[in-house]
C-alpha cells in the first residue's frame, strides 16, 4: 500500500549521472555511447532507472493533444496595423540615427569650443605658425620657377620676390595685421596652379565643379587657362582670401614633364566659369529626383542601425578625446 | 516551399497567406500554450498575442525554421502570462471549476469512450507533474516529450543551447519520473507497469 513511499536507491555514478537521458535519445557521442552501454551491462541500477526514464517519456509522448477553443485568424485589417507598426520602427530607427547624429555634432561643436577656447586663434603661438606656413609654401612655389622650369615675365617674377620679401622678413612679434599685409602682398603675385602635363583641361575646371555629374565642357583657352585664384594650396587659402584676377600677358608653359610642375598662369578676367555656377544648373538635371530618393532611402535602410552604431561611437570617441585634449592642455 | 511562399507573401502583409499558416501551427501553439499555463483562456490569450505579434514581427524573420521562431514567440508570450499572473494573483491557474481535459469537444471520434477517459486522466496527472517543475524545464519537457520536437528545434524555440536543452530535458525527466513514481496510483491502472 505504501509502495510509493519506499525511495528507490538512486545510483551514484559519475559516468552516467545526467547522460543516461541523453543516451536514451541517441544523442550521446559513439565513445561515450559504447563507455554506457559497457557500464549498463554491469550496473542494474542504472538499467532500472533507464527503464523508468524511458516509461517517463512514454507516458508523456500519450498525452492527449487539446483541441483549440477557437480559431486565432487574424483580420484583414490587421494587414493596416502591420504597416502601421512598421512604419513606426523604422521611423523609431531613423529618430535613433538622427538623435546619433546629433550627438556627434554636439560633441565636436562642445569639444570645438572647448578646444578653442584653450588656443584662442590670436594667440602668438597659432600666428607664428600660420606664418611659418605661409612662408614655406611662398618659398616652395617660387622654388619652381626660380629652377627653370616655368618662365615668368621678369616684372612678376619680381612681384613674386617682393612677395616673399615682405613674407619672409616679417617681425615675429606682430599679429593679424601683419598677416593681412603678407595676404596683399600675395594678392599681387601671379596666381599659381598644379596642371597635369598630359591633360590640362581637368585642373582648369573650377574646383566645385567636379562633384556634377553631367557638367558641360568648360570653356576655356589652349594657351591662357582660367583659373580661380582660390585654388592654389589649401594653406594660402586662409593668407589670401579675396585674391582678384590680374592681367597678365600669357606665359609660356616648359615642355610637359612626367612629374607635377608649378605652373604660373595668368587669370583672364572675361570667361569666368567659376563664378558663375547657376549658369550650368540651368542646363544640368537635379542631383537626386524624389524617385532617387526614395531609392536611396530604401538602399540605406538596413544599414541604419549600423550608421548609428558608428554615429555613437564617433561620438564617443571625440568625447574622449575631448577630455583627453584638456586633460593635457590643463597639464601644460 | 509553400510555408516559405506564404511567409514571404505575409511579410507583404497577406493576411490570408499568415491565416494558412495559423491554420497549420495553431494547434500546435494552442497545445504549447496550454500545457504552460494549464487554463483555457490563459492559453487561447497567449495563443492569439503570440500570433499577432508574429505577424507584426514577420519583418525580422530572418529564415529558418519559421516553427521554432513562431514558437519563440508563443514561449515568449506564455512567459508574459506568468509574469503576469505572479503580479497579479487574483485566482490560481490550478483551481480550475471545469477540467479543459474533459470537454466533449476534445473526444476524438477514433477512439472509444473508455480510451478516452484513461486518456484524459493521464492528461491530468501528467498536466500536475508538469507543473511543479521550474518553467524553463517544464517547456523543454513540453516541447520535446509531449510535442515531439527535436533538440535543435527546441534550442532555437527557447533561444539556448542544445547542451542546455539536453541537461534541462534530463533534470526534468527525473523530477517527473520521482513524482509519477511517488503518485503512480493516481495513475490510470493501464499506465502502471510497475504494478503490472
Amino acid at each position: 500500500m505504501f509502495d510509493f513511499l519506499r525511495k528507490r536507491p538512486r545510483p551514484d555514478h559519475g559516468a552516467c549521472g545526467l547522460d543516461l537521458s541523453a543516451y536514451m535519445d541517441g544523442r550521446l557521442s559513439p565513445r561515450a555511447r559504447s563507455r554506457m552501454e559497457k557500464h549498463l551491462q554491469g550496473c542494474e541500477a542504472c538499467r532500472a532507472e533507464l527503464a523508468s526514464l524511458r516509461l517517463t517519456v512514454s507516458l508523456l509522448r500519450a498525452v492527449p493533444a487539446v483541441k483549440p477553443p477557437r480559431s486565432f485568424f487574424l483580420p484583414a485589417s490587421e494587414a493596416v496595423k502591420q504597416k502601421q507598426v512598421q512604419r513606426r520602427r523604422l521611423s523609431y530607427s531613423y529618430l535613433r540615427a538622427a538623435s546619433a547624429a546629433a550627438t556627434v555634432l554636439l560633441v565636436l561643436v562642445v569639444s570645438g569650443d572647448a578646444f578653442l577656447r584653450l588656443q584662442p586663434l590670436g594667440s602668438p603661438g597659432v600666428t607664428s605658425e600660420v606664418r611659418l606656413t605661409a612662408t614655406e609654401t611662398a618659398s616652395q612655389i617660387l622654388a619652381v620657377p626660380m629652377a627653370g622650369a616655368v618662365s615668368a615675365p621678369a616684372d612678376r617674377g619680381n612681384d613674386a620676390a617682393a612677395m616673399v620679401e615682405s613674407v619672409s622678413a616679417s617681425p615675429t612679434t606682430t599679429g593679424a595685421g601683419e598677416l593681412a599685409e603678407s595676404g596683399r602682398a600675395l594678392e599681387a603675385a601671379p596666381t599659381s596652379a598644379i596642371l597635369e602635363p598630359h591633360d590640362a583641361e581637368p585642373a582648369a575646371r573650377p574646383s566645385f565643379t567636379f562633384a556634377r555629374p553631367a557638367a558641360p565642357p568648360l570653356p576655356h583657352t589652349p594657351d591662357a587657362q582660367p583659373e580661380p585664384a582660390s585654388q592654389t594650396t589649401g594653406v594660402e587659402q586662409p593668407v589670401t582670401p579675396q585674391a582678384e584676377p590680374t592681367t597678365s600677358p600669357p606665359n609660356t608653359v616648359a615642355p610637359p614633364t612626367p612629374a607635377l610642375v608649378m605652373v604660373s598662369t595668368a587669370v583672364v578676367p572675361t570667361p569666368q566659369p567659376s563664378l558663375e555656377p547657376v549658369a550650368h544648373k540651368a542646363d544640368e538635371p537635379p542631383l537626386a529626383t524624389p524617385s532617387g530618393w526614395a531609392g536611396l532611402v530604401r538602399t540605406l535602410r538596413p544599414s541604419i542601425p549600423w550608421l548609428e552604431r558608428i554615429l555613437a561611437s564617433t561620438a564617443g570617441l571625440l568625447l574622449v578625446a575631448m577630455l583627453w585634449l584638456r586633460g593635457r592642455m590643463n597639464a601644460l | 516551399m509553400e510555408e516559405q511562399a506564404q511567409v514571404a507573401a505575409a511579410r507583404r502583409g497577406d493576411t490570408q497567406a499568415f491565416n494558412k499558416l495559423i491554420l497549420n501551427y495553431q494547434a500546435l501553439v494552442y497545445n504549447v500554450a496550454y500545457r504552460m499555463l494549464h487554463n483555457p483562456d490563459a492559453a487561447a490569450d497567449a495563443a492569439q498575442e503570440a500570433f499577432i505579434s508574429a505577424f507584426r514581427a514577420l519583418g525580422g524573420f530572418r529564415g529558418g525554421s519559421f516553427k521554432a521562431w513562431l514558437l519563440r514567440i508563443v514561449t515568449n508570450a506564455c512567459y508574459d502570462q506568468l509574469r503576469s499572473k505572479k503580479r497579479r494573483p487574483s485566482s490560481s491557474l490550478d483551481d480550475l471549476s471545469i477540467d479543459p481535459d474533459h470537454s466533449p469537444m476534445l473526444i476524438d471520434r477514433a477512439e472509444s469512450p473508455e480510451e478516452h477517459a484513461l486518456r484524459q486522466d493521464l492528461g491530468r496527472v501528467i498536466q500536475s507533474a508538469l507543473n511543479l517543475l521550474p518553467p524553463d524545464q517544464k517547456l523543454t519537457v513540453i516541447l520535446s516529450d509531449v510535442q515531439g520536437l527535436s533538440y535543435e528545434e527546441v534550442a532555437q524555440a527557447t533561444g539556448v543551447a542544445v547542451g542546455t536543452v539536453k541537461s534541462r530535458l534530463s533534470r526534468g525527466r527525473g523530477r517527473l519520473r520521482d513524482h509519477l513514481e511517488r503518485r503512480q496510483e493516481l495513475l490510470p491502472r493501464r499506465y502502471r507497469p510497475i504494478d503490472s
